[in-house]
């Protein structure tokens, strides 16, 4: 009963988290997409809508993370299990925090730029370009790290 | 269809074939973002103790990225396309569109080129991490690259309005 228990709460864990970097992906695609519109010539339209997205993959990244740090959430759990995936765990919530400040550092750029007269868009799409790439790295590597993780539970079940 | 790309303002009086000939170019743009977006999550999948899986599925993710991409550029190089069509009423374009159209064919050859590779070596381990840096690098171009014809599409679009 116990073990059908804590088996319940991983697979609800593990549906959390999934629904988070869904969340997180399609704020993302966003943002590229916006970013990706023609710029030149309606540089102020475009970087209004591109604030909107990149807040609210701002918005998106905070949620994950507080699910991502809460005491019952998978990485925490993932945490308990072991030094080895304690150090794993602990590099990867580093490097999400590194990518949630490059986005809100961009974020704050762009409100910045709202007034300008001297808006470089392919400046700002290479920013988001570098931002998105190492989101979308991290994200691999937590699913990469889950899928070991439940690899090793099967295992051991066995 | 999704945001377009091209945004067409309301002061702008498109007439009907370039009303078409705009839409043409989203359906096709959509249909390649769509084949980006299936890479992007093969790519993402977890990796570690499914190499095969794992493999198959990216290498099925750049053989439709490759289509859809070969598709759009075979569009656009037709003489009916938009690009066509604004290199025909603004000759001062066709430097920047045959640089669009060299940069296209070029990104389908590293989609090809990736594709290839990865089905050749499909000995032992999957270097997965550089493998997702390589898809990457490709999706990072293939964005740069629309964004630009977005850029040009729509100057294109305001200059001849005026």
């Amino acid at each position: 009963v116990v073990e059908n228990a804590e088996m319940r709460a991983d697979d609800h864990a593990f549906a959390a988290i999934h629904s988070d970097d869904q969340r997180v992906l399609d704020t993302l695609h966003e943002v590229e997409r916006f970013a990706g519109r023609a710029g030149r010539r309606r540089e102020h339209e475009w970087l209004t809508e591109l604030r909107t997205a990149v807040a609210a993959l701002e918005r998106a990244l905070t949620v994950h993370h507080h699910h991502a740090s809460s005491g019952d959430g998978l990485l925490t759990r993932l945490g308990d299990e072991g030094p080895d995936l304690q150090a794993r765990v602990t590099e990867l919530r580093e490097r999400f925090g590194s990518v949630r400040a490059e986005v809100h550092a961009l974020a704050r750029r762009l409100e910045a730029l709202a007034t300008s007269r001297d808006i470089d868009v392919t400046d700002l799409r290479r920013r988001v370009e570098h931002t998105a790439d190492e989101l979308r790295y991290q994200q691999a590597r937590e699913a990469d790290l889950f899928h070991e993780a439940r690899l090793v539970d099967l295992t051991t079940a066995d | 269809l999704a945001v377009e790309s091209v945004p067409v303002p309301d002061s702008l009086r498109l007439t009907s074939p370039e009303r078409a000939r705009l839409k043409a170019r989203e359906r096709d743009h959509e249909r390649t973002v769509a084949a980006m977006y299936r890479l992007e999550r093969a790519a993402g999948a977890p990796a570690p103790g499914r190499d095969d899986a794992w493999r198959l599925d990216v290498v099925g993710a750049l053989a439709s990225l490759e289509n859809a991409v070969s598709e759009e550029q075979t569009n656009a190089n037709r003489p009916d396309s938009l690009l066509s069509e604004l290199v025909r009423g603004q000759p001062r374009l066709r430097a920047r569109v045959r640089a669009l159209r060299v940069q296209h064919d070029q990104e389908r050859q590293a989609i090809a080129w990736l594709r290839r590779e990865i089905v050749q070596h499909t000995d032992g381990h999957a270097d997965y991490a550089d493998l997702r840096r390589q898809v990457a690098s490709l999706l990072s171009g293939l964005r740069y690259e629309q964004a630009r014809e977005a850029d040009l599409v729509y100057e294109a679009l305001v200059t001849s309005a005026v």
